[in-house]
């Protein structure tokens, strides 16, 4: 699997098939059982805590709930990574904080704790903290799970922007086909733990094979069962008994 | 690190829970870098955790004052001793008392508080959130939260044994009638600072590191969800509570 930089790149799957593993991979927190990860030419695995680390400062991450910290404001939360990484004034950092949030429109909630946004707010407070380091990597964990259809657009079409403006390489896990289709440029589909398909959205959208077809149009029946592995051998042998 | 292949066995998943935690004190002492960010978040800390506890320490205290005074006067009378009620309340209480009952106490209010927020912050994944932005969680969660134990502790076991003091002030000269220049004298001539006082206060340095150290090391390996964020507030409580007797034992049969 090869993300070419500077499109926005989804990974899709039905549920449980590994999707966030592979983020956690290239973000370094699972190590590989076989093979190899290697992010702006560094081979993840191979690195110390301290490199790891290192490497991480050019990652963003949106983490599927936003994962805030609840003890802080809206503000401290996203000056956080600057006061850890940056020898910026306290103006500085103000200024850069107070403009990434006013880029994901929500400035003026400075002061709020995390716990009286709504879920929408609180994705986009988030996103301004993943990118507010000017990351060359943003990866997002289900960033549209759980919103209404207006702040799941808003979402969408700040992902692209930010992608643009920053030029950015966003990695998007994902199982909502019709907002990938309106988002993405490139897109990989998993499946039984495997690469199945890739390519654009258009591409995939008249791709002939099964399993594809299945997943792009949510279909029940397919090579991709939703039953529980473990389920569908107890039934066999309990339905083979005279 | 891992323990998981240990835990079928009941007899080796102690040891190398043991070790393991033993490993995590390293790991977070070797993370110590003297800077502001960690000044500030220890005095936090220390805020909300000692100075928080400390109306539950003196109330305590007063009344651990008053009841021991009780006792020991109602013993003291059947030999015709009872003046020597300070020196039996102050020994007891500078060496014993004062610093175990403080850690039991402050292991049930402030312990728990700890193991359940890191639990927590777990469970809403925003240690994983941290570890991405590369902050070490260590370093920035539980370092604080441990240091501000092992300095609070002290500090409440010497409040604890003042409001004791005063307690049994209160209960054998304002009710029993006690003579104070006799109480006080006692008092006076048969404690001595550095082997009563002192050696109650470093038994507490160690019962707050002990507490503390269960706490963070509970806390930050909870399963992160609902029931291990409850799991690691159970056991922290029993684990210090059991810890603290345990080492009360071994350091007074160092330090008589």
């Amino acid at each position: 699997m090869d993300i070419p930089r500077g499109g926005v790149v989804a990974i899709m799957g039905p549920s449980g098939v590994g999707k966030t593993t592979i983020l956690r991979l290239i973000s370094g927190q699972l190590l590989p059982s076989r093979g190899s990860i290697e992010v702006n030419g560094k081979l993840i695995s191979s690195l110390s805590r301290r490199e790891l680390y290192e490497c991480r400062k050019e990652i963003g991450v949106l983490l599927q709930n936003g994962a805030l910290f609840t003890d802080l404001t809206v503000f401290e939360n996203i000056a956080t990574p600057l006061r850890e990484h940056t020898k910026l004034s306290e103006e500085e950092i103000t200024e850069r904080v107070l403009a990434k949030l006013e880029s994901v429109g929500l400035l003026g909630t400075q002061e709020l704790m995390p716990d009286s946004l709504s879920g929408g707010m609180a994705r986009r407070v988030a996103l301004a903290r993943a990118v507010i380091l000017n990351p060359k990597i943003v990866l997002f964990d289900e960033p549209m799970t759980g919103l209404d259809p207006i702040a799941m657009s808003t979402v969408r079409s700040l992902i692209r922007e930010t992608n643009d403006q920053l030029g950015l390489t966003s990695v998007i896990v994902t199982h909502n086909v019709d907002q990938m289709k309106k988002l993405v440029d490139h897109c990989f589909i998993l499946a039984g733990a495997r690469l199945i398909a890739e390519g654009s959205p258009q591409s995939l959208a008249q791709n002939e094979d099964p399993a594809v077809d299945q997943f792009m149009n949510g279909r029940v029946d397919g090579p991709i069962s939703f039953r529980y592995q473990a389920a569908t051998n107890s039934l066999n042998a309990s339905g083979s008994k005279p | 690190m891992n323990v998981h292949w240990t835990q079928k066995n009941k007899l080796l998943a102690p040891i190398a829970e043991t070790g393991h935690c033993g490993l995590f004190l390293i790991r977070m002492l070797s993370s110590i870098r003297l800077e502001r960010g960690l000044l500030i978040s220890t005095l936090q800390q220390t805020y909300l955790i000692g100075a928080r506890s400390l109306v539950i320490i003196m109330i305590c205290g007063f009344f651990v004052g008053m009841v021991l005074s009780l006792q020991s006067i109602n013993a003291l009378q059947q030999f015709g001793a009872s003046d020597q009620v300070s020196l039996l309340v102050g020994k007891s209480l500078f060496r014993e008392l004062g610093p175990v009952l403080t850690a039991l106490l402050f292991a049930g209010r402030a312990g728990t508080s700890v193991a359940a927020e890191i639990g927590l912050m777990k469970a809403t994944s925003q240690i994983d959130a941290m570890q991405l932005m590369a902050i070490d969680p260590v370093q920035r969660i539980a370092l604080p939260r441990f240091l501000a134990g092992l300095i609070s502790l002290p500090l409440l076991t010497a409040m604890f044994n003042a409001f004791a003091i005063l307690g049994a002030v209160m209960f054998s000269i304002g009710v029993m009638g006690l003579d104070p220049g006799i109480f006080w004298s006692k008092l006076q001539t048969g404690i001595y600072f550095g082997k009563d006082f002192m050696g109650g206060i470093w038994k507490s340095v160690v019962f707050g590191g002990l507490v503390s150290l269960i706490a963070v090391y509970f806390g930050y390996y909870a399963k992160p969800t609902g029931e291990g964020v409850g799991t690691a507030t159970t056991r922290t409580v029993v684990m210090s509570s059991v810890l603290v007797l345990i080492f009360d034992f071994i350091m007074t049969s160092f330090l008589i």
